[in-house]
């Protein structure tokens, strides 16, 4: 899906009075923190008809250090419809003096394709600049006309972490008589002022101090100011469509934009219908024909004008066998109709943010679609675009959010499922033996399920080399590990990845004086403690929580025992728990046992030190070390 | 005799198997195969590829070159799909646009038992517009699933007669079989390179070809005022080439490699010379010498090189009162280093030319650089330029002057040579940027004669940390921390350094030293690049020990200790490359807290690498209540070759193994 574009069109500009881009005027605060601070950021839009949008804008940027380029952002997202007709760049001096002027045909007009893309008729107009003396100041004035009202641009007062904001401003004015919505988040602590126009609305908000980035922190949007508008009657790529309602709007997507794609040849048609002949159980009539999707079909996109919101025909996929989201995910729903089973084209934000469709504010949102198969109470989705996921597996690219069903009927906004920390399940079994006193030859088997599972199961194809390195890494505290045979187990149907490796160690046991050094944890130490921060500013955010076990035994080296044995640990916090544990078992023989519950949650920023303690201590005990003395014979 | 036949009969074996594969024809065999009979891992292998260039002339547009081009894929598994497209990069500079046409394609897949074809429509075929030089055409293939075997065909038509791009025989995935033919008329000759570490089967023959062509002709004093068109015949001969190579591995990346493109099989044919009737004999064929003095001569290099009447003022003013050269050197080095700003475009050549290059104060590599050696050559100081290929650009198998993209300036101070790019606002004499760093350069003297400059640092880029640490009888630890970069150390410090604010910076190093709780962090000589940066700080460190039953266990480097050897593939394919030779210094006093003592310390000892290349030395003692540590890593070369690499890999094993050593103390 192309909705990512609408962000990008939001940068846009404005005619400017004559100012003073002089860097000293910058408010100290500002500068904290920053490396370019935006000194006017000034969109005025206005609707002229529902097919005509007229965008103008002015964005004043002051680059304090080479990292501040990347905010410059002189650029102009084009489509095939859309007129700029103004684009110009001016440069000016930390005096504020013009030292340089660029006009539109000294940008670089290129492809706007972006990874993953096969072709695209998006474009970009990028300016092209050598920053002479920091710090500078570039002033940007764009200025276009687009049919595709459908995109109303929003605003955000903030767009990124570590640039500060001295005048944003913002109006939407629609002067055809078009009703339209707004919407403003997070507005709390911020002196922006609000304007009701006769036919439109203004605001304009003034010093706001950049952010810093912190581990563990909500998600960008959801702590900024941002204004959204919509427009309750559109335009996109030469359809109509009205909708002010989640309802509506699914229903103009079902209507314009998926109505009568899922045809298919009569020999597909039989050709599914015989593949599932004798099944009657429709969750086996799902996995059948999304398995059959699975091994035929491959991910390609192409974006061409509404074809980047409409989906390629159920024939045309069926005839190449690729497509995009949109066309895997309307073709296996068309598959499923000559199957006898319903199903629903789903729009959703994917991504590992967790980002869910606005409740109450419907407008075109989402970067993606997958399939929604209700079979009773079951919810079960399909990720059209994924060879290898399993029927109803989410992970962390689609789950536990709000998102659009498409429905002949019009829209619904679901929620898609939760992983319960405990379901994000980790075990780890393994035998440890210690050989010529210092090298250990082991065998761990690791079962998986939940998010773990996603993390995992795309190991099942990984060739010896990549075996050799992930495992090198993911275990880089074993020193000069030897892979032995690795097999892996996954049961796609019940979401279950399994790995059986075999290792050994040189000098897994380090020397001191006369003693042995040993870590009785092998293979599943977890050392990530989040980074220091100073003060705090933002609360805790554990998106999502997990459950891991281990069990290892222990085969201790002839001759040695250990010097004194650790006492159990249990450490119990509102982040989670930790236990571990080594004991003997039998003559020559320990076991170490060990839990780690991270809790997901949201906690207030005055625990972030709490947690990291919490994190410290789990990496210092998965750390521990046993002395083993030579026996006294 | 008989020798001359057994070639022969080889020649036509050859030929007659290259026949055997026609484009639309697959055999059930590759079709049913389901992993690569050699290379079991690979997810995809081209199984053929044929590529055939010939020339065509005609009277209006002249020469141009046709390349046709056969791949047959083979898709073993889904990792494989992204070989189910084909990119074709396409040259759209002014007048010299290359185009693609007859694209066909057929996917073969198996179906019960046997072979069908699905053919490639138009709607799989993309060409587009990615920015004023250059298109890119895209093929992607209907029908792909495991297993399918792809047969791809296109043609390539370009005005740049004189240029064939390289014939590559390697990629990512494994090649089974590549075959080429290149058809070219008696009055272009060739040279052919080739390069990469597998055999490449060549061989020429002769052969007659006729053209047709036709034209228009006015002539007859245009006393009609009518055009006749006419028809004539060109006959020639043609050189007739044949290159093959077959079962060749996946070409893969590395870690420390320096560009793996240099690694690749292929083969290079470049024009030496053109031989047309009723022409002068042009010799294109270049040594190394031809290639800098052609480079010399271009009007973007050799007369911007001789401009002087943009700078001579400021020149003169900075150079009044100075007397020694190496003074004058570092201060015009300085003055175009922080005048000029470089813009990321390399070249031999000057994009802006230095007159407005000086006066914007921006430019590509050769503005600033030529300015530079124009600018000390005016203050009489003997100043060349050096041409250099970037790592990036490779290395260049033969003379050619694609072989260089970059320049920097070397000039002669006190009887050695001292090398400047003034690219880089941190660079030093001396001190270049790694993209420089490649193999070797070529240093053109004013007359046009050059020679050979070698490019490696010859002095060892350092990193000295000292540390002096207590440790406290309440399990923390306290230290102070001193480090000094040097050379190229310094540089890379630098640009990371002045790239965001002091304040980030410091934020960072808390980031990357998690543990540590920093305080009175202070850093000398950012500016000033003569001196070595140097950064202090103290610290707090609550686990950095252990105490089991009563003693303490700590590993007297701290959080210095090498914990993960760098290399931990079985085997590597390509030299490690490092890009300049360091050496990295650790000198740690540790004193032991109040009422403990040494029970033991490690042992200490030095281990070499074969050849001198590098080693490392650990030594340790304890007198009274403190303990000393000199712990030292040393390259002296920055490049591994790839037979030496399980030596490395076991040095590296010797470094994690007794920096994990601890020093044990006991109470008292």
């Amino acid at each position: 899906m192309r909705f990512y574009l609408s962000t990008l069109l939001a940068l846009l500009v404005h005619l400017s009075y004559s100012q003073n881009f002089n860097t000293s005027t910058i408010p100290k605060e500002l500068l904290s923190h920053a490396d370019a601070v935006v000194r006017l950021d000034r969109t005025d839009v206005v609707v002229e008809a529902r097919n005509r949008m007229n965008v103008t804008s002015t964005r004043v940027v002051t680059v304090l250090n080479e990292n501040g380029n990347e905010h410059v952002q002189a650029y102009a997202f084009y489509e095939k419809n859309d007129k700029i007709s103004e684009l110009e760049a001016i440069v000016y001096n930390d005096r504020g003096e013009e030292i340089k002027k660029i006009k539109k045909r000294d940008f670089l007009d290129q492809s706007a394709i972006s990874g993953g893309t096969l072709y695209s008729d998006s474009r970009v107009l990028v300016l092209q600049y050598t920053p002479t003396q920091y710090p500078y100041t570039i002033e940007f004035r764009k200025e276009y006309v687009t049919p595709n009202t459908a995109f109303a641009p929003n605003w955000s007062f903030l767009e990124d972490y570590r640039i500060g904001v001295e005048s944003s401003e913002f109006s939407f004015i629609v002067e055809c008589g078009i009703p339209f919505r707004h919407k403003e988040l997070n507005f709390d602590g911020y002196d922006i002022k609000v304007s009701q126009l006769p036919n439109g609305i203004k605001y304009s908000g003034q010093n706001m101090s950049a952010f810093e980035r912190e581990p563990l922190s909500p998600s960008f949007q959801d702590f900024v100011p941002q204004v959204k508008v919509a427009l309750n009657q559109f335009h996109l790529e030469g359809v109509d469509g009205e909708a002010e309602t989640w309802e509506d709007l699914g229903k103009w997507m079902n209507d314009e934009l998926l109505y009568g794609r899922d045809q298919l040849p009569e020999g597909t048609v039989q050709y599914v219908q015989n593949l599932v002949r004798n099944i009657d159980d429709p969750l086996e009539i799902t996995r059948k024909v999304y398995e059959y999707v699975q091994e035929n079909t491959r991910y390609i996109s192409v974006q061409l004008g509404i074809g980047g919101w409409m989906p390629i025909s159920a024939a045309d996929v069926d005839r190449v066998k690729y497509g995009d989201c949109k066309g895997l995910t309307n073709y296996t729903k068309a598959l499923l109709k000559a199957v006898g089973v319903e199903s629903y084209y789903t729009v959703v934000h994917a991504g590992s943010q967790m980002k869910s469709l606005d409740e109450d504010f419907p407008s075109m949102q989402g970067n993606h679609v997958f399939l929604n198969v209700p079979l009773g109470k079951e919810q079960v989705w399909l990720e059209c675009t994924s060879q290898t996921t399993p029927v109803n597996h989410l992970g962390t690219f689609t789950d536990n959010r709000n998102v659009l069903k498409i429905t002949p009927n019009g829209g619904e906004l679901v929620r898609t499922k939760v992983y319960s920390d405990g379901e994000n399940y980790q075990k780890t079994e393994g035998e440890f033996t210690i050989v010529d006193s210092k090298n250990v030859v082991g065998k761990v088997k690791i079962f998986s399920k939940g998010y773990q599972y996603d993390q995992k199961y795309w190991r099942e194809t990984s060739t010896r080399s990549e075996q050799e390195e992930f495992y090198k890494s993911y275990w880089n505290y074993v020193p000069n590990l030897k892979l032995g045979e690795v097999n892996f187990q996954n049961d796609s149907q019940k979401i279950e990845f399994i790995e059986q490796v075999d290792f050994s160690s040189n000098n897994y046991l380090s020397q001191a004086g006369d003693d042995l050094l040993l870590a009785p944890n092998f293979s599943n130490r977890n050392l990530g403690v989040p980074d220091r921060v100073r003060k705090r500013k933002r609360e805790v955010v554990i998106k999502r929580g997990y459950l891991d076990e281990d069990e290892f035994l222990i085969n201790l080296p002839e001759g040695y025992i250990p010097e004194s044995l650790m006492l159990p640990v249990r450490v119990e916090t509102k982040f989670g728990t930790y236990s571990m544990s080594i004991l003997p078992k039998e003559p020559g023989v320990m076991l170490y046992k060990r839990k780690l519950l991270v809790k997901s949650g949201q906690y207030p920023k005055e625990d972030y030190d709490a947690y990291r303690d919490f994190r410290k201590t789990v990496a210092r005990y998965d750390n521990t070390k046993i002395i083993l003395t030579k026996k006294q014979s | 005799m008989r020798l001359n036949l057994t070639i022969i009969t080889l020649l036509v074996m050859q030929l007659a198997i290259a026949n055997d594969i026609k484009f639309g024809k697959v055999s059930k065999e590759e079709v049913e195969q389901t992993q690569h009979t050699l290379y079991a891992e690979a997810k995809a292998a081209i199984l053929y590829k044929n590529e055939w260039v010939r020339y065509n002339y005609q009277y209006e547009t002249g020469w141009s070159q046709i390349r046709e081009v056969h791949y047959r894929i083979k898709i073993y598994n889904k990792e494989g799909f992204d070989w189910a497209t084909l990119q074709v990069p396409l040259y759209a500079g002014s007048g010299n646009e290359e185009s693609i046409s007859a694209v066909k394609g057929y996917t073969f897949n198996m179906d019960n038992g046997k072979v069908v074809s699905t053919k490639l429509k138009n709607d799989g075929v993309f060409t587009e517009k990615m920015n004023k030089y250059r298109n890119m055409a895209s093929i992607t293939m209907p029908e792909v699933k495991e297993g399918s075997v792809l047969d791809i065909e296109y043609k390539l038509v370009s005005p740049m007669f004189w240029n064939i791009d390289e014939f590559k025989m390697q990629y990512d995935i494994p090649v089974d079989e590549v075959n080429v033919r290149l058809d070219v008329p008696e009055y272009f000759i060739f040279k052919q390179y080739s390069k990469g570490f597998h055999k490449i089967g060549f061989s020429q023959t002769k052969e007659n070809r006729s053209i047709e062509i036709a034209y228009r002709s006015s002539d007859e004093m245009g006393k009609l005022g009518r055009t006749t068109h006419k028809r004539g015949t060109l006959e020639f001969f043609e050189n007739v080439y044949h290159v093959s190579a077959k079962a060749l591995p996946a070409l893969l990346d590395e870690k420390f490699t320096n560009n793996i493109d240099n690694y690749r099989t292929a083969i290079k044919f470049e024009l030496a010379s053109t031989r047309f009737p009723n022409k002068p004999f042009e010799n294109y064929s270049r040594t190394w010498e031809d290639v800098a003095k052609s480079i010399y001569d271009y009007d973007d290099f050799g007369s911007e090189l001789k401009k002087e009447n943009y700078f001579d003022n400021d020149i003169d003013q900075l150079i009044a009162g100075l007397n020694s050269n190496t003074e004058k050197a570092n201060v015009i080095f300085e003055y175009v280093r922080s005048k000029m700003n470089w813009n990321g475009y390399t070249g031999v050549g000057c994009s802006e030319g230095v007159k407005k290059a000086f006066k914007e104060g921006t430019g590509n590599v050769a503005d600033i650089n030529l300015m530079l050696t124009a600018m000390m050559r005016y203050a009489g100081l003997d100043a060349n330029p050096v041409l250099v290929s970037t790592r990036s650009h490779g290395i260049p198998l033969f003379p050619t002057s694609e072989g260089f993209n970059y320049v920097i300036t070397a000039v002669e101070l006190e009887g050695t040579m001292v090398l400047y790019d003034a690219t880089e606002k941190n660079s030093y004499p001396n001190v270049l940027p790694m993209r420089a760093l490649n193999w070797f350069g070529r240093l053109i003297r004013e007359d046009g004669s050059s020679s050979e400059v070698n490019l490696m640092p010859r002095e060892k880029s350092q990193d000295v940390i000292m540390m002096s640490v207590d440790i406290n009888t309440d399990g923390s630890i306290s230290g102070k921390y001193r480090q000094q970069y040097t050379a190229n150390n310094a540089f890379v410090f630098r640009n990371n350094y002045s790239a965001g604010s002091p304040e980030s910076y410091l934020e960072g190093l808390e980031k990357k030293y998690s543990n540590l709780e920093i305080s009175e962090y202070e850093i000398q000589n950012v500016e000033n690049l003569s001196k070595p940066i140097v950064q202090s700080f103290s610290y707090r460190s609550e686990s950095a020990f252990d105490e089991i039953s009563g003693k303490l266990y700590l590993s007297p480097l701290l959080h210095l200790a090498t914990k993960v050897n760098p290399f931990k593939a079985a085997k590597r394919e390509f030299p490690v490359d490092y890009g300049y030779p360091w050496e990295d210094k650790y000198l740690i006093n540790i004193n032991l807290p109040e009422g403990y003592m040494v029970e033991s310390v490690p042992e200490p000892i030095v281990v070499l690498l074969p050849e001198g290349i590098g080693q490392f030395r650990y030594n340790i003692s304890a007198t009274g209540n403190t303990i000393n540590a000199r712990v030292e890593t040393v390259f002296n070369s920055s490049v591994v070759p790839a037979f030496l690499y399980g030596d490395l890999k076991e040095f590296y094993s010797h470094i994690v193994e007794k920096e994990a050593e601890k020093i044990i103390l006991v109470k008292s």
